[in-house]
Order: structure tokens, then sequence, then C-alpha cells
């Protein structure tokens, strides 16, 4: 009989022991893979949000707090929009652009939408340059963008670099989903706050709140709204060597009635949720080791102990040791891969449900994961199934048959 | 009536009102217009005190500003204006100070450039750092117009700029948007200016800075340097990563990228 047919049969023989081992492996495989899967979709979140942010900084009206960075000029507080050029003025080194925001909820259609008033860069670019010959020394790099006239501007930009060149008085630029929704297109008029306003864009989808957003100038929708001349944030998009070097520090004492964070800041509580979560995984993987294999160790010692007679009537019909060695290893290495790919599955649709629900983020399967999930646990039920297999093969027939 | 005296009477009427006309005021510019037109015949720097209330800060300001002018009469004045006032809202519209905190402060050089603005409070030492040199003044006008300034520094013995700044600033798709300013390099005047940019002024060959609105320095070339050379080093500031504002989090760029 060949060795893979003993398995089979082998593994059928006393089913319950060998699930409740299955069932051990696969669960601590499921919440390894599931915990690892949402950490590294979230890390994955945060990194993307830091390099698509880069070292911005917001200034924000005292007391306000911020959990996602999309959504900073959503809390109703205000600040004094000449905030903006005490910053424009400053000698800080270090402010690559400003983006002031102020929100108000309006309808388009008959339908609600947040119209958001942003400053274009040229309405204070011009001031930067008031800073006598001291601007020339800022770090080629940081703190600047050639700004020169040739270069024609493209509106989109605001999606990818959160500022915009040039923002005429009456022009809106729309986000992907409240385009959809309305089927707006580019040049295209909108009635917003009870004017008519052009589309000079449709801006592309960023995934974040902003796609369900319309921007205008600051300055329409102060007047419009009647809001007065007030923002709700102030985005700098600033040189992280500057940010290290003291930028924060400096805009904390320009505007001492504000409030200044970091995007590091923003992210914090993500970040610390993906640490713990990591740690968690460490946890799960420390379970998967100690009670996978622990209940593997049992059950295939206790089965050998409680089988000596068959495996002893086994060995006087010729088999040798190393076949008996092979029986018990392979019965432990079928059970470590069953369980490693249905715990890889398990965990991978339950990373797939909980991903959004826990961390805001999408998840889908992750390839390495699963062989690493496999490789563990066949290497959990390998080392488990050591001792017993060797007790099994150094069983002498004629002891088994005098026992008997 | 005669003839003639008609005609006389036609010419007379005619001779008065051209010379009436001539002696006309010429079409009225606002106080601080006419201050900044006569401090840039004067060939002087004009402090330009823009206040909305007479208040306590506008006050220390003004102090200020007397204490410090009046030690250099012949350099500096100043002058204050009214932020609300209807003459001087072509003033306000230029300068974009509708929603600037009041009172400011702005520092103009003679040729026009804004070489400093000072809100809500002043020093002397700020009035003073604003007073910069001509070829300093000359590059931070060239960088409020928006242009890309090339700031040439000329040796002693050397007349002229490098033959590839006088072809890039020739070719019509750069002439609108390039400044040339040239400095020599013995000058003393200039001589915190260059130190600022890191040229030394002993330097026995030209020097030519690229300088990009809102202000830094992208590079310099010592000796000749071609047209395509200048325009390589301004294609490669304008696609940095950081110029744009997308650094990384630990560094200015992300991996691989410059």
């Amino acid at each position: 009989m060949r060795l893979w047919t003993l398995i089979r049969k082998e593994l059928f023989e006393r089913p319950v022991p060998m699930l409740t081992c299955l069932v051990a492996i696969v669960l601590g495989v499921t919440a390894l893979v599931a915990i690892r899967t949402v950490t590294y979709f979230s890390e994955l979140a945060v990194a993307r949000e830091m390099d698509a942010l880069g070292a911005n900084v917001l200034i924000l009206p005292k007391g306000v707090t911020v959990q996602d960075y999309y959504a900073a000029d959503l809390h109703g507080e205000k600040l004094p929009e000449e905030y903006v050029q005490r910053v424009a003025l400053s000698k800080l080194q270090g402010v690559d652009n400003l983006s002031p925001k102020l929100c108000v909820p309006t309808t388009l259609n008959g339908r609600p939408v947040t119209l958001t008033g942003i400053l274009p860069k040229s309405e204070f670019q011009a001031k930067v340059a008031w800073g006598g010959a001291g601007i020339f020394s800022h770090p080629i790099g940081c703190g600047t963008q050639a700004g020169l006239p040739t270069t024609p501007p493209d509106p989109k930009t605001l999606a990818r670099k959160r500022v915009i060149e040039t923002l005429g008085p009456r022009e809106a630029l729309v986000g992907s989903d409240v385009a959809q929704q309305h089927a707006i297109a580019q040049g295209d008029s909108i009635e917003l706050l009870g004017d008519r306003f052009t589309v000079l864009a449709i801006l592309p989808a960023t995934g974040t709140i902003d796609d369900s957003r319309i921007f205008a100038h600051l300055h329409a929708v102060q007047e419009l709204s009647g809001q007065g001349e007030v923002v709700n944030v102030i985005e700098i998009v600033g040189c992280c060597k500057q940010i290290a070097a003291g930028l924060v520090n400096g805009l904390n004492q320009l505007l001492p009635e504000a409030r200044i964070i970091t995007i590091t800041q923003v992210v914090q509580t993500q970040q610390n949720v993906n640490r713990l979560m990591e740690r968690l995984s460490l946890v799960f993987l420390a379970v998967l080791l100690a009670v996978g294999g622990a209940a593997m160790f049992s059950t295939l010692y206790g089965n050998v102990s409680e089988r000596k007679k068959e495996i002893g009537t086994l060995m006087a019909l010729g088999a040798t040791p190393t076949l008996v060695l092979g029986l018990i290893v392979g019965k432990a290495l079928v059970l470590g891969t069953a369980g490693g790919i249905l715990g890889f599955a398990l965990g991978s649709v339950s990373a797939w449900w909980l991903g959004p629900l826990l961390a805001n983020v999408a998840v889908q399967p992750l390839p390495w994961l699963g062989a690493l999930a496999l490789g563990l646990a066949v290497t959990v039920t390998f080392l488990a199934s050591l001792i017993p297999a060797w007790r099994a093969a150094r069983l002498d027939p004629c002891v088994c048959f005098k026992e008997v | 009536m005669r003839p003639s005296r008609l005609i006389l009477g036609i010419v007379g009427l005619w001779g008065w009102l051209s010379l009436a006309t001539m002696h006309a005021e010429p079409p009225s510019v606002s106080p601080g217009q006419a201050a900044l037109d006569a401090a840039a015949r004067q060939g002087q720097y004009l402090f330009v005190l823009v206040y909305k209330q007479d208040d306590a800060a506008t006050q220390a300001m003004k102090s200020t500003l007397d204490q410090a002018l009046a030690k250099m009469p012949s350099r500096a004045s100043m002058t204050s204006v009214w932020a609300n006032d209807p003459a001087e809202k072509g003033l306000m519209d230029r300068w974009g100070l509708s929603r600037t905190p009041m009172p400011i402060v702005l520092a103009v050089a003679p040729n026009g450039a804004i070489t400093g603005g000072f809100p809500l409070k002043l020093t002397e030492q700020d009035i003073h750092s604003a007073m910069v040199s001509p070829g300093t003044a000359a590059c931070l006008k060239g960088i409020q117009a928006r242009k890309l300034v090339l700031l040439c520094v000329l040796p002693p013995r050397v007349g002229q700029p490098p033959a590839g700044v006088r072809e890039f600033q020739a070719d019509p798709a750069n002439k609108a948007m390039t400044e040339l300013v040239i400095v020599r390099a013995d000058d003393s005047a200039e001589a915190g200016f260059l130190q600022t940019l890191g040229i030394n002024q002993s330097t026995t060959q030209p020097v030519t800075a690229m300088l990009l609105p809102p202000g830094s320095m992208i590079g310099s070339f010592t000796g000749e340097v071609t047209k395509a050379q200048l325009a390589e080093r301004l294609k490669v500031a304008q696609s940095g990563c950081c110029p744009g504002g997308n650094c990384g989090p630990n560094s200015c760029c992300p991996p691989g990228r410059k």
C-alpha cells in the first residue's frame, strides 16, 4: 500500500480529534490573515495619504480636532482670512503653497451639495516675493514653484496638489461624484447660492470627500453666503525638511490664536490603530504556534499511544520505521496544508468584510500572506508531529503484541 | 460784425482754449501714487503705511518710521495711505491689500519693486533690511512681475553676459518671461546680496544665477553657459517633485525622484 493511500485512510480513521486539530489551525491562521490583511491595507492607505499630502500642515481654529484630513474644513468653526496674508508675508521658510477653504452647504438642482471656497495661488503668491533679498536664500526645491506666465495652469491640479493657480470669481470646479450625479460637463453653467457659475473643469476622482464637493473662488463663496472674510481651514503645503526645522513652531508663534497641526498628527490615530493591530497579529501568531502546535502534538501523541497495536501490526506486516514516520508526519502535513489554505481563505473573506468597518479601507487577498500562512501552518504541524512520529517509528512490533 | 473781426475773435478764442488746455492739470493721481512717483524721481525708498484705523498699532508703526527715517532723510521717505480712501483704490487693488492685516508698511524701492511687507508691527531693523541693493531690487522687480530673472555677475574686465544668456533671452519663446539683471562682482553695494546667493565676489569668470518666482535660486553657472543648459535647468526646476509640494514623509522627494 502506498504512503499516500495510508495517510488518506488514516485521516478518516479517527476524524473527530483530527477535525479539532484542523479547526484550531484554521482559526489561528484565519485571525492572523484577517488582521495582517486589514493592517497592511490600512498602512498602505496612511502611506498613500502621507505621500499624496506630503508635509502638509493645517491651520485650524483653536479647539477643533481633526480625524480626517480631507474633512478638516467641515467643522463649522472659522478663522479670519487675513491669516493667509500673514503667513504669505512672513519670512517663514518651507511654506510651499497655501490653500484656505470655506465650506458652505447649499443645493444643486434641489439636492444638497458642499460648496467649498478656495483661494487661487495668484491671490497671494505676489506677496511671497515681498520678502526682500532673504527670499533668495530659501532652499532650492522648498518654498518655491516656478510660476512663470508661460506655464499654462491646469485647474485639475487642485485634486492632486491641493492648490490652483488661477480661478475666476464665477468659475467652479466640480468633484467627480457630483459631476456624475448631476451629469455636469466642463463648460456647463450651474446655479449655486443664487448665482450662475461656469464649470471650469471636472476634477479627477480622488476617492476622498473632495469628489462630492464643488469648488469656487473663496471671495465669491464668502460674498454669496454672507459669511464675511473668514475661512474654516488653511492648508499649508510645506517642505518636510523645513517642517522638521521648525516651520510648525514658527506658525505657532505667528498665529497664536490658531491651532497648527501636521498631517502626521492627523493620521496619528490611524497609525496607532495600525500598530495595535500589528502587535495583535503577533499575538495571534503566538496563539497559532502554541494552540495549533499543542493541539496537533497532543492529538498525534495520544493517537500513537492508543494505536500501538495497529502500528505494531503494520510494522509486523513489513512497514518500515520510515514508512510509519512518513505516515504520521504526512498526516500532520496534510492537516497543516488544509488548515493553512482554509485559514487563508476565511481570513481573507473576514478582512474583506472587516476592512471597511474597522479601518475604512477596502482590502483584497494578499497572495504573499497566503504563502506565509501556509508555510507557518505546515511548519507548526510538522514540528508538532516530529516527536509522536519518532515515537511511533521506534515501536517494536513484538513489544506491542506482548502488551496486547 | 465785420468778417475780419469774427475771424480774429475765433482765432483768439482758439488760442485761449489752447493755452488753457496746455496749462490744465494732468489727470489727478492719488496722494499715494504721487508720493511713489516723487520717491522714484528722487531715487529714494518710500515706506507706505497703509491703515484702516488710526489706532495704537498704526501710531506705533508711524512713530517707528518717523524715528528711523529721520536718520536718513536723503535715502528714504514715508507716506500714509488710508485703505478705504476711494482715491487710493487703484493702489490697493494693484497691491492686493483688501484682505491684508492692517496696518501694514510696504517698502518700495526707487524702481517700483516692493522690498518688504510688514503687517501689524514694524521694527527699525525691518526698515533697514527692506532697503536693499539696486541689484536686489532689480531682481525682486523681475520676480514680482512673475519673470525668470537671469542675474549675471560680471568680474571687472568682462563687459557683457555670456553668449548663452543673451541667446536665451533673445529667443522669442523666452523674451517675455525673462529679465536680465547685470551686477558687477566688485560692487561693494551688492556684496551682501551676492553672499546671500553664495556667489564669490572675487570671481574671475562671469556667474549666471537663475531666479524663479516667488523667489528661489534654481541654479548658477560659472563661466560660459549655453542656452540649452539654461533651458534644461528651467525644465528640471518646473518638473521637480518638491516644487509642486509633493514631498514625501521623510524627505523632499520620494525615493528615486529628483
